[in-house]
């Protein structure tokens, strides 16, 4: 985690104030007609924009949803940082296959799925869908550990109480608040509401306005 | 530390949580000068940081947002100021292993409720459940004839009623007097100082669903839960916006939580803090006086900085460390040897009857999507089970009506129902055949699910038992030194009779509700499963309990002094200026949650205390 001393965020915006005030010293002309800074270009962007599609179709929520316009969370990025961390080569083989196909997204994955032979793709696609539904990065390596042939395999009807726990570690709190599976529940994090009181003896807004994209045209009253 | 050291307190309090909390309060505003020492960290300037813990946590438990961090693999033995977590406890393995659990546990079941050592104790997270007892918890012997130790005369419903109007107002309490009148003899001269909280889809359904069941001759009903919860801004806190979290945080303080207590009582200008500063050794004068307490501090790195004693014969002392670390100060304090078995313990019944409410949680699907994870975790109860003749020959419960759906049933839900849904896994049991799914299969499937989960909570009275006995560890010790808690607890049958009854009336709902139970099964080796005894089929079943944090007894109340370790005042029988306050002065658990009964003890004590000093 990283520390942020109220010090130092105190002397940072001293630091810009000072900045922003000396180059107004130096420079009369106004503020905004100044050259904006340089910000070196994303390497990553188009295998982010990639990613974000792949994502689209592993998680089965809406694009326009996982990478907002306006997005104060980033998840998109953070989520691809953690994937390329994990197995750069497979990721890249992976998004290779996805942008290159022509058949549909969940069809390109069931395609992907069959013919990777040493279940490197399906368990590192595991890991890009949990990240995004619970903000919290389960490794490939313990997902295909604790798979198929559970230690203690559960029979439904005698119902044995010993758990198949694997260890997720939260991505960041931003992953946590911003992670998918709360809108599949309609509901919102735990611990992160904006919602007013009272709303829970209603019933929530359809499945689909969690999910799915905003219609740009929204249903007119009835004109009869 | 303030300078502490010149000064003359009027009274000096052992822990800051919600009793020793309101009774610096409550005696600060009446100008009289005041210490506290907390064994932990201060109180926040804000809660971001352990919000920020919180949003951290992998295992979003109750102690997670709080310090020490013991989400790290820290060894008891070297935290200055430990306490029991719900890891430690939750790992068949851990719970008597001293490496992991803070609390030594001899006991033949483990006792598994946690409290925390930092400003404000165990109430900062709270679930804020503001129940009164009922008339006849306060007399078990006389009504029902259980050989329980008795409440004082001057302790019963009546001669609280009051008491409990004043707790409600001072913490803010949001209920309905009517929704609560369940029983013929409970009176309320006034309503709530708030409306009751809404109640949610999940209370609603089942509502509908029971009107007209009966059980032992009682009608059930669903009843809106009285709780430190905020339907109206009130006392400058914002009103409740259902963030689904009152344990392990609320994000904007709309349940009440003790730090605010400390900080009305700091602003009157005449309490002081001392904190992470240990209470080592109560210290008597020679005619058994409480002439001073020793102490231990520590700084951030959790190293002993230093040592002191504070306070004089004049000054009134407060113990109020919870029924865990109360009885062990007590017992850390021999007077020279002289008082092996403690100061204040002359009854022999200190750190004695430790209770909880040991908790049947079944869970299951609703026939329909009731949709949990929003609101209050929870917002109803059922409490017409709480007292009748049955008492005779087993323990009664309420039911809690949970919000949260599988959360803490499976042990952190919506993770593992999620990721038994991607990664073919089944330890929810709601995935037989191992599905791994993904895109709108995976959409569709996990919504079928989490819209449908539900949970109730059947919390029982715990019959008081000596055996379960709160004493010091001569091998353990922690940080600092001093000997660990050891704990030996149990349940007696007439309490798991009554855990009989929670999973005979649990199934009896869940068939009315048409819902489809999920509830796990404990293997038999399961440190907290309990077999119960035989039903109606001739049956014997196997049923999982869980603490419910109400740590109880251990310095119980009553008119006889060499039956009981404090008097009606909580004042202790042996020490003239020594009192010892919080839910550990119960004689007997009921089935309330304890928190509003302890607040009304407090203020009652805080106005005794006061007119003594008066008079002095």
């Amino acid at each position: 985690m990283t520390e942020i001393s109220r010090r130092g965020l105190i002397t940072g915006a001293t630091a810009a104030a000072t900045a922003a005030f000396g180059s107004m010293l130096i420079s009369p002309s106004p503020l905004f007609a100044q050259p904006s800074p340089k910000v070196a270009a994303d390497p990553d962007k188009d295998a982010k924009a990639q990613f974000a599609k792949l994502s689209e179709a592993l998680t089965g929520i809406d694009l326009s949803i996982l990478t907002p316009n306006v997005d104060p969370f980033g998840s998109n990025g953070e989520i691809y940082r953690r994937a390329k961390e994990a197995k750069a080569d497979t990721l890249r083989t992976i998004l290779d296959k996805f942008i290159g196909s022509a058949g549909t997204p969940a069809k390109t994955i069931t395609e992907i799925l069959a013919e990777d032979k040493d279940e490197s793709a399906k368990f590192l696609m595991r890991s890009i869908i949990l990240a995004w539904y619970l903000g919290a990065w389960y490794a490939p390596v313990d997902l295909k550990t604790n798979s198929y042939k559970p230690r203690n395999t559960y029979d439904s009807t005698r119902r044995y109480s010993r758990e198949v726990l694997i260890p997720g570690k939260v991505i960041s709190p931003n992953a946590y608040t911003n992670s998918m599976v709360w809108r599949v529940a309609q509901a919102h994090p735990m611990g992160y509401s904006n919602l007013q009181f009272g709303y829970w003896g209603q019933e929530p807004p359809v499945a689909e306005m969690f999910t799915k994209p905003l219609p740009l045209d929204p249903p007119k009253p009835d004109s009869k | 530390m303030n300078d502490t050291s010149q000064k003359h307190y009027d009274v000096i309090i052992v822990g800051s949580g919600i009793a020793g909390g309101l009774v610096a309060l409550r005696l600060g505003q009446s100008k009289k000068r005041v210490l506290v020492l907390e064994a932990g960290e201060p109180v926040p300037t804000n809660i971001n940081a352990e919000m920020d813990r919180f949003y951290r946590a992998d295992a979003k438990v109750p102690e997670s947002p709080y310090t020490p961090d013991l989400m790290k693999d820290l060894d008891p033995s070297k935290v200055a100021a430990g306490r029991p977590t719900v890891l430690s406890l939750s790992n068949s393995e851990d719970w008597r292993d001293p490496s992991k659990s803070y609390m030594i546990q001899t006991g033949t079941l483990p006792f598994s409720s946690t409290y925390e050592r930092t400003a404000g104790g165990t109430s900062v997270h709270w679930l804020g459940t503001c129940l009164r007892l009922l008339p006849n918890d306060f007399r078990m012997k006389d009504k029902y004839q259980r050989d329980w130790a008795e409440w004082p005369k001057g302790i019963n419903y009546a001669t609280l009623e009051d008491w409990y109007h004043k707790a409600e107002d001072e913490i803010g309490v949001s209920g309905s007097k009517d929704e609560q009148s369940y029983d013929k003899e409970m009176f309320f001269s006034k309503d709530y100082p708030m409306p009751a909280i809404p109640k949610s889809l999940i209370d609603q359904f089942i509502e509908t669903a029971i009107r007209g069941m009966k059980l032992g001759g009682k009608d059930l009903k669903v009843r809106s839960t009285p709780a430190a919860r905020n339907s109206q801004p009130f006392k400058q806190r914002r009103t409740c916006a259902g963030n689904t979290n009152c344990i392990p945080i609320c994000p904007i303080q709309a349940k009440y939580d003790p730090t605010i207590t400390l900080r009305d009582a700091e602003a009157t200008g005449n309490v002081d803090f001392c904190y992470r500063t240990v209470a080592k050794e109560i210290c008597l004068t020679e005619n058994g006086r409480i002439d001073h307490i020793e102490y231990l501090q520590y700084g951030k790195d959790g190293k002993q900085s230093g040592s002191g004693k504070i306070g004089d014969s004049k000054t009134i002392f407060v113990i109020a460390c919870n029924a865990i670390e109360t009885p062990r100060l007590l017992r850390m304090s021999k007077a020279n040897g002289k008082m092996p078995e403690g100061v204040a313990n002359s009854s022999g019944q200190v750190g004695r009857n430790l209770m909880d409410h040991p908790m049947y949680v079944p869970w299951g699907l609703l026939p329909q999507s009731k949709f949990p994870y929003r609101g209050p975790l929870s917002t109803s109860g059922i409490e017409d089970l709480r007292d009748g003749e049955f008492r005779k020959e087993r323990a009664s419960f309420r039911i809690e009506i949970g919000n949260e759906g599988w959360n803490f049933a499976v042990g952190g839900d919506p993770n593992i129902t999620t990721v038994d849904l991607v990664n073919g896994l089944n330890n929810s049991l709601v995935n037989p055949n191992y599905d791994a799914l993904f895109g709108d299969a995976l959409v569709t499937r996990l919504r079928n699910v989490l819209t449908r989960q539900f949970r109730l909570g059947f919390l029982v009275e715990q019959e008081p038992d000596e055996k379960n006995c709160v004493t010091l560890s001569e091998k353990h010790t922690d940080g600092l030194g001093l000997p660990r808690p050891e704990v030996y607890y149990s349940l007696s049958d007439y309490t798991i009779r009554g855990l009989a009854a929670a999973k005979k009336t649990a199934d009896d709902i869940f068939a009315r509700l048409n819902a489809t139970e999920y509830t796990r099964i404990p293997d038999k080796d399961d440190p907290t499963a309990i077999e119960l005894p035989p039903n109606e089929a001739g049956r014997r079943e196997r049923i999982r309990f869980m603490g419910a944090g109400h740590i109880i007894g251990t310095y119980r109340m009553g008119d006889d002094p060499k039956k009981s370790v404090v008097n009606a005042d909580q004042r202790s029988w042996d020490h003239k200026n020594l009192y010892l306050i919080g839910t550990g002065v119960f004689p007997t658990s009921a089935t309330a949650n304890p928190t509003l009964t302890l607040a009304a003890l407090c203020l009652r004590t805080a106005e005794k205390i006061n007119n003594e000093l008066v008079k002095a």
